[in-house]
């Protein structure tokens, strides 16, 4: 074990080896007990029990901490930089994300969100709960809205996932929901609105689909109108924790009002198409992962 | 989170196989599973994916449906002849969990999930389910959430899942397969209570697969509803819930079904209720006793006291709805 106060290279946390220093001061005691994250992980130390919550939360706000002192590209994991020690347990996968083929070696472990804002840098989707209580999370697979840190990232493979960042249109223009979020102040510290943005535009396409929900009135009819009661319920798997709902309903209540957009601009965001789920596994072919 | 292998069989016969393996366990949308994985409560030495498995909805010849496992919850909720059919079957799954989950979740892991007793998920407390013969620290700790009916003094735990309570009113049935061949189940019959094994949950055995339920053909479903109360109106576990169908005929209760979710280890299927009601005329007063009668088993505990009481009432409120022919 290393034990280092200074700051894990990018190389030790591509190789999943870094020695991120954790420290904190168990009660009644001045002396500092350091461990690395493996360490704490891997070692089922009688005392720690009941702690890994706050372990892995140590080790976020760590990373966040080293992460803030460096410039944002230094944590950006090149695609052709292979990690220096392999994991027995870490593979080669394929992904389609935001209409692009993408290959990484990853921990079979590691979560669709951990996978997209750690080894991607594709930082929208937000880790929240952990645990699928609070929907900052939320992307888009195949159409429909998952929470991506209940998702583990191989079951996802060769569906087309979608993240906040891929809502804009081909030209860099805001999707219409994003727009209306803007103008009608549909957040305040910002930490839920990429999950807000993406649950949204997968439930305009579940209403569209028919699929009822727990206030619908006869779940028997067909063609369901987004009265305020079913988008409030509907939109109840995403959390805000300053209260910026009454923004946040009025901005998908204009932007999805009958008829008015489609949830997604299908064609722009996906290649392989978004029936894939019912049509099953399909990775990208080499001639896509080079494009 | 324990390192472990991961296979996406093609199909059942394959799925199968592969969970032979000592330590495997099939993974659904992995909802529950990845959650409890990372806790430690679950560690799986293998992940047997049985989300490529049969996920379609076909019609039976006397009218019922075969659903098959790996569909999702929001399918299942979705599909027409569900809705029209079955509409407490659609109503129970979207009362449960959010839009997110019901889209990852798949019938199979919905049945299987695990109880959500605080101390199940707390490794630095005693569980008799997670580690038996350690105790059970629900019993004098903080258990408002939990059973009312049929525990024992190893386990007080509920059975959190709200598309269960439906399954067990409708007498629905499951489709089993593993080593030793296929086999179906009564639908009450796949959960267990908890006596002195709680971490038994199911009649399942060792890599026995959830292939597909099959829904009877039960016209009186089309006029059957599912009532969740809880904490908050969305997005929250029941306290108590009603899964219930009524056929009234000539004034008089010809058949009804009521199942409780909320209340025990397993969905709760209201035998005491339907009895007392089959024959009768319905009344407010009838439904009153009724759910008396099926209440009067109830051993509450410090906390949960209270959903005896919300438990007969939701009851009443359920079945007058259905009596004054609102769905
Ligand atoms: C925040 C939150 C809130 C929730 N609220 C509710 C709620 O209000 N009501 C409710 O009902 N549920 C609720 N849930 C639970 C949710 O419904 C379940 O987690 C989900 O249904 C499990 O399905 P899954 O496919 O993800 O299962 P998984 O997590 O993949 O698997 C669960 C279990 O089933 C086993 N399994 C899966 N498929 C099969 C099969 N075919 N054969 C044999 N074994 C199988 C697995 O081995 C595992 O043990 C909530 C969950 C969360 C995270
Ligand atoms: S009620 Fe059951 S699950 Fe909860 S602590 Fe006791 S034994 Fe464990």
């Amino acid at each position: 074990m290393r034990c280092n106060a200074e700051t894990p290279t990018q190389d030790d946390i591509d190789a999943g080896i870094a020695n991120i220093v954790v420290c904190f001061v168990p009660p009644r005691s001045a002396v500092f007990v350091i461990f690395t994250i493996r360490q704490l992980f891997e070692t089922q130390k009688p005392w720690l029990k009941g702690r890994r919550r706050s372990a892995e939360f140590q080790q976020s706000t760590v990373l966040n901490l080293f992460g803030a002192a460096r410039r944002p590209a230094d944590l950006r994991v090149e695609r052709s930089r292979k990690p220096a020690v392999r994991l027995s347990y870490e593979v080669s996968m394929d992904f389609w994300i935001n209409g692009r083929a993408v290959s990484v070696d990853i921990d079979l472990r590691t979560s669709l969100l951990d996978l997209l804002r750690d080894q991607l840098s594709l930082i929208g989707a937000k880790k929240g709960c952990n645990q699928g209580a609070c929907g900052a999370c939320t992307v888009l697979a195949d159409g429909e809205r998952i929470n991506a840190c209940l998702a583990l990232a191989v079951q996802y493979q060769g569906r087309e996932i979608v993240t906040v960042e891929g809502l804009a249109d081909s030209h860099g223009r805001m999707h219409p929901l994003q727009a209306a979020f803007v103008e009608h102040d549909g957040f305040q510290c910002g930490y839920c609105t990429p999950g807000q943005l993406c649950s949204a535009v997968g439930m305009a396409a579940e209403l569209a689909r028919g699929v009822p929900s727990q206030v619908t009135g006869d779940v028997a009819a067909e063609g369901i109108a987004l009265s305020r009661d079913e988008l409030r319920e509907r939109m109840s798997g995403n959390l805000c924790r300053c209260g910026a709902h009454n923004g946040i309903v009025a901005a998908i209540a204009e932007t999805f009002a009958e008829g008015k957009n489609a949830p997604l601009d299908l064609p722009a965001r996906s290649r392989s198409g978004f029936a894939s789920a019912e049509a099953g596994w399909r990775a990208p072919s080499e001639e896509e992962k080079v494009a | 989170m324990n390192p472990f292998t991961y296979t996406r069989p093609a199909d059942a016969a394959a799925a199968i196989h592969e969970a032979a393996h000592a330590g495997a366990r099939y993974l659904g949308g992995g909802t529950n599973l990845v959650d409890l994985m990372r806790e430690g409560v679950e560690r799986p030495a293998a992940l047997v994916d049985v989300t490529g498995l049969d996920r379609t909805i076909t019609e039976l010849p006397d009218g019922g449906l075969r659903i098959g496992a790996a569909i999702s919850n929001t399918a299942l909720a979705a599909d027409r002849r569900v809705r029209t059919r079955y509409p407490m079957l659609t109503r129970a799954i979207v009362a449960g969990a959010s839009a997110q989950i019901r889209n990852m979740a798949t019938l199979g892991g919905n049945l299987l999930q695990r109880t959500r007793c605080l101390y199940f998920y707390d490794d630095a407390a005693r569980c008799n389910k997670r580690q038996p013969g350690s105790g059970c620290d629900a019993l004098e700790g903080f258990n408002r959430m939990h059973a009312i009916l049929g525990a024992s003094d190893a386990c007080v735990a509920t059975h959190p899942s709200d598309l269960c309570v439906a399954l067990a009113a409708l007498d629905a049935t499951v489709h089993l397969e593993g080593a030793d061949g296929k086999r179906a189940l009564p639908f009450e019959a796949l959960h267990r209570l908890p006596g002195d094994t709680p971490e038994r949950e199911t009649e399942l055995r060792p890599g026995e697969l959830i292939t597909a339920i099959e829904l009877p053909a039960l016209p009186m479903a089309r006029r059957s509803t599912y009532r969740k109360v809880r904490d908050r109106a969305s997005y929250a576990f029941a306290l108590v819930s009603v899964a219930a169908a009524l056929e009234i005929e000539d004034g008089t209760i010809k058949d009804v079904r009521v199942a409780l979710g909320g209340v025990a280890h397993k969905p709760w299927r209201a035998r005491t209720v339907e009895a007392l009601l089959r024959g009768q005329q319905p009344s407010e007063e009838v439904f009153r006793r009724a759910s008396a009668g099926e209440l009067s088993s109830a051993r509450p505990l410090r906390d949960n006291g209270f959903k005896v009481e919300l438990a007969r009432r939701t009851i009443v409120a359920v079945l007058s709805q259905l009596a004054g022919g609102r769905p």
